[in-house]
């Protein structure tokens, strides 16, 4: 399988999941990647991404799997992709990967908040239960924040307060830190708009998914 | 550029309708630049980047140098609630200003509901509606699109409206511009001059303005690229525009009359256009694109030339706007060797007397022939489009639809090949609405009751459980019929019904009739003497100082020749006489 490291910034943070899927159809066709079409009635180009990211959050190292029919040429291939995107959107990385995303288990996430509601947000976060929603298919569950995810700050000046997070981001189970946010927002009745960016996936271990 | 931008996108339900930043997008930088125009589709997103005629221009618009055209829409229901809540203008979608900061705010008008659109999008723009309020800090307000045939419903909105193909007289209208050193009065003045310009709401008022019209269609700009949206639209494909105009005559179609003469383009052009726009795009379907893609002589050839880049590509080739009496065997193949798609045919009405009084000129042997070949090519959908009000109507032909329809099961169940698979057929019924610079411009149209008595005799009509009935809001189709024939009184009604909250009228869950009732009241209009009224041939039309290049005797002729349920040959067996050649330069028609 080729894997490919790509990102979503900007304005493109603002398209859903199934548009970004439509979109890198239409770049791989552009770039004339020789992709594998699945077989049947209606045949498509067959790719693979890890998690989706939710609107208004930005990536930085997201993933996506695709096949190929010949040998691959990855540095031309890497540099056609990156000539046929729209602003936004970006390619850094292109190699084999045979493990499967089903072994990413954790997300690295930025957040970056403005200055003005630094503080609220920072005591807001240091309470004993951070209580959230979490909708799924199946209905919604209360969930305590404070217990899903890990959150340090590590960064602040004049202008932001910059905090590191990492959140469960599996196929059993994906706890958006939009939650946290929102949950802030409701909370505080205080509307401030925050920036959020993944930036890794990690295994049970910790470590680096790539 | 806007404050705020980001938290008004993280709070709209479709923010990639707002973000300017779709592939192809054109983004200029504003120092360089002479005229700025915001191009306005007065409805949603959606529909908007659906529209070719809008693509076409914004790009041959932004191939100028001096010029940086940029897109905005209706913003949806919650997005305007969010700007209006906020404070913030509506902007345009590349730079994100605001509407006031450009020269030119210019609106395409395709479809008649779509007419508050502008009164909203104005308004969100701190711009006043009336060309009359707004002082010389104010851009110019233009407009254009197949409704500007009758410009007068919306004539006091705007500065300038062009009648006709933008592709042959904008360039010039924006030299002016430079030329006139951006002098409002003077710009405004000398515009009159060029053809297809007319300028409603200053100095005197111009007796005549002639519709332009390109002449040599196989050279024309055409787009070598198309924005792509991100979120999926109506639309979401290469259109490719195979030729214009229409060699049928159909009495009921304003297009058939409005983008005359008949014109192709070369097989060989529309081949390295679609190459390109593949390319450029990622696109994977092509549709043709024309009013009748069968009456393209060279069809087969089209079709063949493009099959050879797309299918290694897997890219499909649609091609809508099919008629019955010449769809092919050939045809047929051309299509389901590229991907199988259902069967659209438009018999427009029920009987062989009423297609004669349309002078649509097929027969029932058409339709069995094109139904063998469809069925026997394993076809298990035919959709039926129909008009029921059209003049001379009797009841008669309303029954004729269903049995026509029926009829279609008949030829499935004897021709098929796959008969298990069964049959659907739908009939899409709309009902006449009257248009300007057509044979049936004097016509009336149905009242609201005498419609639906004929929607339900027509679904009474209906036996088989394998026809489904399909059909329009009967109100939609009262309002568009005040809006085709219209005259100036009709701002005020657009003006009022907007206050009232209409908005976004193409769409059943916003349509309000019950609040154009109410603007009509206010207004003292009364529909029906719009829609109702038979017109003699003598009446002045709003519309009649537009000079189609269609003569008035024509138009009458036509008309006559209908209640006779004579039919009038097409352009390419026998001149007509229409009288257009005389505004084209040499010889175009067939």
């Amino acid at each position: 399988m080729t894997r490919i490291v790509f990102s979503k910034k900007g304005y493109a943070k603002y398209i859903s999941h199934l548009d970004l899927t439509r979109c890198m159809a239409r770049i791989i066709a552009r770039a004339e990647i020789p992709i594998w079409y699945t077989q049947g009635f209606n045949p498509h180009p067959y790719m693979v991404f890890s998690a989706a990211l939710p609107i208004g959050v930005c990536g930085e190292n997201e993933l996506m799997d695709i096949k190929l029919v010949n040998p691959p040429q990855y540095p031309a291939m890497l540099k056609a992709m990156n000539a046929a995107a729209p602003d936004g959107i970006s390619f850094s990385g292109i190699y084999d990967s045979d493990r499967e995303f089903k072994y990413i288990d954790k997300a690295l996430y930025t957040l970056k908040v403005p200055k003005d509601i630094a503080d609220d947000f920072e005591a807001f976060t240091l309470k004993d239960k951070i209580p959230a929603v979490k909708k799924t298919k199946s209905g919604e569950t209360e969930i305590d924040l404070k217990t899903e995810m890990s959150l340090k700050k590590v960064f602040n000046n004049d202008e932001e307060t910059v905090f590191e997070i990492i959140a469960p981001c599996g196929n059993e189970r994906n706890i958006s830190p939009v939650l946290l946010t929102s949950a802030f927002t409701e909370s505080t009745a205080k509307r401030a708009v925050f920036s959020l960016t993944r930036t890794a996936f990690l295994d049970e271990n910790g470590n680096i998914f790539r | 550029m806007i404050k705020n931008i980001d938290r008004i996108l993280s709070s709209v339900s479709k923010p990639s309708w707002y973000i300017g930043t779709e592939l192809n997008a054109i983004h200029k930088s504003k120092e360089n630049i002479y005229t700025r125009v915001a191009y306005c589709f007065p409805d949603l997103y959606d529909v908007g980047m659906s529209h070719l005629g809008m693509k076409l221009l914004y790009h041959m618009m932004n191939e100028r140098d001096d010029l940086w055209c940029e897109r905005v829409f209706a913003p949806n229901t919650d997005m305007e609630e969010l700007l209006r809540k906020t404070g913030t203008p509506i902007f345009a979608l590349e730079s994100k200003d605001e509407l006031k900061d450009f020269d030119f705010v210019a609106f395409t008008l395709v479809y008649e509901l779509s007419y508050t659109g502008i009164a909203n999008i104005l308004d969100l723009a701190g711009i006043p509606l009336y060309a009359k309020d707004r002082g010389d800090d104010m851009p110019i307000l233009l407009a254009g699109g197949p409704c500007m045939c009758n410009p007068e419903p919306v004539a006091d909105f705007f500065d300038v409206i062009d009648i006709g193909e933008g592709e042959e007289n904008l360039n010039e209208l924006f030299d002016l511009y430079k030329e006139c050193g951006k002098n409002r009065h003077e710009f405004l003045e000398r515009a009159k001059n060029i053809r297809g310009i007319y300028v409603p709401n200053h100095g005197e008022k111009q007796t005549k303005v002639t519709r332009a019209i390109i002449n040599d269609l196989p050279n024309v700009y055409y787009p070598d690229k198309l924005v792509v949206p991100f979120a999926q639209v109506v639309h979401d494909r290469i259109s490719l525009e195979i030729m214009r105009g229409c060699i049928r005559g159909c009495r009921f179609c304003q297009a058939g009359i409005i983008y005359r003469p008949y014109r192709q383009k070369p097989v060989e052009r529309l081949k390295n256009d679609a190459v390109k726009l593949c390319r450029n795009t990622g696109y994977d379907e092509i549709s043709l694109l024309s009013l009748s893609t069968s009456d393209f002589q060279k069809l087969p050839e089209l079709a063949d030339s493009l099959k050879e880049y797309c299918i290694p590509r897997k890219i499909s080739l649609a091609v809508p706007s099919l008629r019955i009496d010449n769809f092919s065997k050939e045809i047929s193949d051309e299509i389901s060797s590229i991907r199988k798609t259902g069967l659209t045919f438009a018999p427009e009405a029920g009987t062989q007397r009423l297609r004669d009084v349309i002078n649509k000129n097929i027969t029932d042997e058409d339709i069995e022939r094109s139904c063998k070949i469809a069925f026997e090519n394993g076809a298990s959908a035919v959709k039926l489009y129909f008009m029921i009000g059209l003049p001379t109507e009797t009841d008669e032909d309303i029954i004729g639809i269903a049995k026509t329809a029926e009829k279609v099961v008949d030829y499935f169940y004897k021709y098929a090949t796959n008969r298990s698979r069964g049959i659907n057929v739908t009939i899409s019924c709309a009902t006449f609405v009257p248009k300007p610079h057509t044979p049936f411009q004097w016509e009336k149209q149905l009242t609201l009751d005498e419609i639906q008595r004929r929607q339900e005799l027509l679904k009474s009509s209906i036996t088989s459980k394998r026809v489904h009935y399909k059909y329009h809001d009967a109100d939609t189709t009262v309002l568009e019929g005040v809006f085709a024939r219209g005259d100036r009184r009709i701002s005020k009604l657009i003006e009022t019904a907007w206050r009232l909250g209409c908005r976004l009228d193409a769409w059943t869950e916003h349509f309000d009739f019950a609040k154009w009732l109410k603007a009509a009241e206010e207004c003292g209009i009364d529909f029906y003497s719009y829609t109702a009224r038979q017109r003699s041939f003598d009446e002045e039309l709003p519309w009649g100082f537009v000079d189609s290049g269609i003569t008035k005797e024509f138009l009458v002729r036509e008309c006559e020749k209908a209640y006779k349920a004579e039919t009038t040959p097409s352009c390419a067996e026998k001149c007509a006489g229409c009288g257009v050649n005389r505004l084209c330069k040499g010889d175009v028609c067939p």
